[in-house]
């Protein structure tokens, strides 16, 4: 291509030199000077051509028109700012909305649960005068007793808690009460540290447990990898650290740390996700 | 328009200028005009070669690395480029002249079959 370059460059002279001679050789021959030039650019024949023939030999034609097309558009937009502004601020925000719009899409109505199974997780409420209603701890235990509809049936509810830490502000943190199981046996999470909570946690006077998620885990006590075992003071009582969720989806349920549910008149209500057993 | 002259002229095959011009090359470096005159010179004006022809095919034989252009000053001391037959080329001249032999050869015998006895 360069070597092409140099050639090319000088290939005017030298057709011009080339038809000089011609036409010396043609006066030489006895033909006045006009006979002979046009005798000699008739035998040369079309200049135009045989320069683009030559050019062609070194170039990949349709290259370098595409390359002269860009460089056309870009001088184009250039000489036109504002449009230009206006057209790449338009295409920006179209392409942004688009973006924003369809991750939510897919974040709600695309993407799959990300638990094992998810076609058979069901959530069941109680219905009070028709209407969607929490769960009491009394039908939960008989549910959980008697009923044969349901694989795994586990309960779930809320609060907050004030998290303090010895010479530190204390903070308000969300907390969910969840039945044993839960998180292993229903929802298929595997614990980043530790474990999770135990069957005989779920019992008042041994409920004193807690399972951190990732992110608490990160922001309250930087990552400590000695964090198990260790006590942590909710709402002033406290609490064993037994565990710490994987990062990732449990942290973008809102709730940082998780407690075992222990069936006392303090839990009059609670959800009841569950995975089914038949469909 | 066209005269007898003309009229006896052929036109070269596709492919066969590179040939000729190797071929003329052969006898040394030349600038292009000095090799349009002697492919004519040659042929005994049979061959009608546009002269313009000459340059495209200059360059394909340069991409090839079969010849290359050097500058140089021509019988009249005027600068020239002159090209040169380069080893590649020789062996491609010595390639193409035996195929081309042959080729000549074969249609030669099936034009006239009984001259071979």
């Amino acid at each position: 291509m360069w070597r092409g370059r140099r050639i090319l460059e000088d290939l005017d002279q030298e057709i011009r030199d080339h038809i000089e001679r011609e036409m010396q050789d043609n006066v030489e021959r006895g033909m006045s000077p006009e006979e002979a030039r046009h005798a000699a650019l008739r035998k040369f024949g079309n200049v135009t051509r045989v320069k683009e023939d030559a050019r062609e030999v070194w170039t990949i034609v349709w290259l370098e028109q595409l390359l002269q097309d860009i460089r056309i558009g870009l001088r184009m937009l250039c000489k036109t700012p504002g449009f230009t502004a206006t057209a790449v601020f338009t295409l920006a925000l179209g392409i942004g909305a688009n973006t924003a719009i369809f991750s939510i899409f897919y974040a709600t109505l695309l993407a799959p649960f990300p638990y094992p199974e998810s076609n058979q997780l069901v959530v069941v409420w109680s219905t009070v005068g028709g209407h969607k209603n929490g769960v009491s701890a009394g039908d939960y235990l008989d549910w959980k007793r008697e009923s044969k509809v349901f694989q795994i049936l586990g309960a779930v509810t809320g609060d907050q808690f004030n998290l303090a830490r010895p010479g530190e502000r204390p903070e308000q943190v969300e907390g969910s009460y969840l039945t044993p199981g839960f998180l292993d046996e229903l929802i298929g999470d595997k614990p980043f540290l530790g474990r999770y909570i135990l069957p005989e946690e779920a019992v008042p006077g041994k409920d004193h447990v807690v399972v951190l998620t990732h992110k608490l885990w990160q922001q309250f006590f930087a990552g400590d990898s000695s964090i198990i075992g260790k006590q942590i003071r909710l709402d002033g009582a406290l609490y064993t650290v037994i565990g710490v969720q994987p990062p990732g989806q449990p942290d973008r349920l809102g709730r940082q740390l998780v407690l075992p549910m222990a069936f006392t008149s303090e839990h009059p209500r609670c959800r009841a996700p569950s995975t089914e057993l038949r469909p | 328009m066209s005269t007898k002259e003309q009229r006896d002229r052929i036109e070269l095959l596709q492919g066969t200028l590179d040939l000729l011009i190797l071929r003329t090359l052969q006898r040394g470096p030349a600038h292009g005009h000095a090799i349009a005159k002697a492919i004519e010179w040659n042929s005994d004006d049979v061959l009608q070669v546009e002269q313009g022809s000459l340059y495209p095919a200059l360059h394909r034989l340069i991409k090839r690395r079969w010849i290359s252009v050097e500058e140089g000053t021509s019988e009249n001391n005027r600068r020239a480029k002159f090209y040169r037959l380069t080893a590649n080329g020789r062996r491609q001249l010595a390639l193409e002249t035996s195929k081309w032999d042959k080729l000549a050869g074969a249609i030669a015998r099936i034009l006239r079959p009984t001259e071979e006895g």
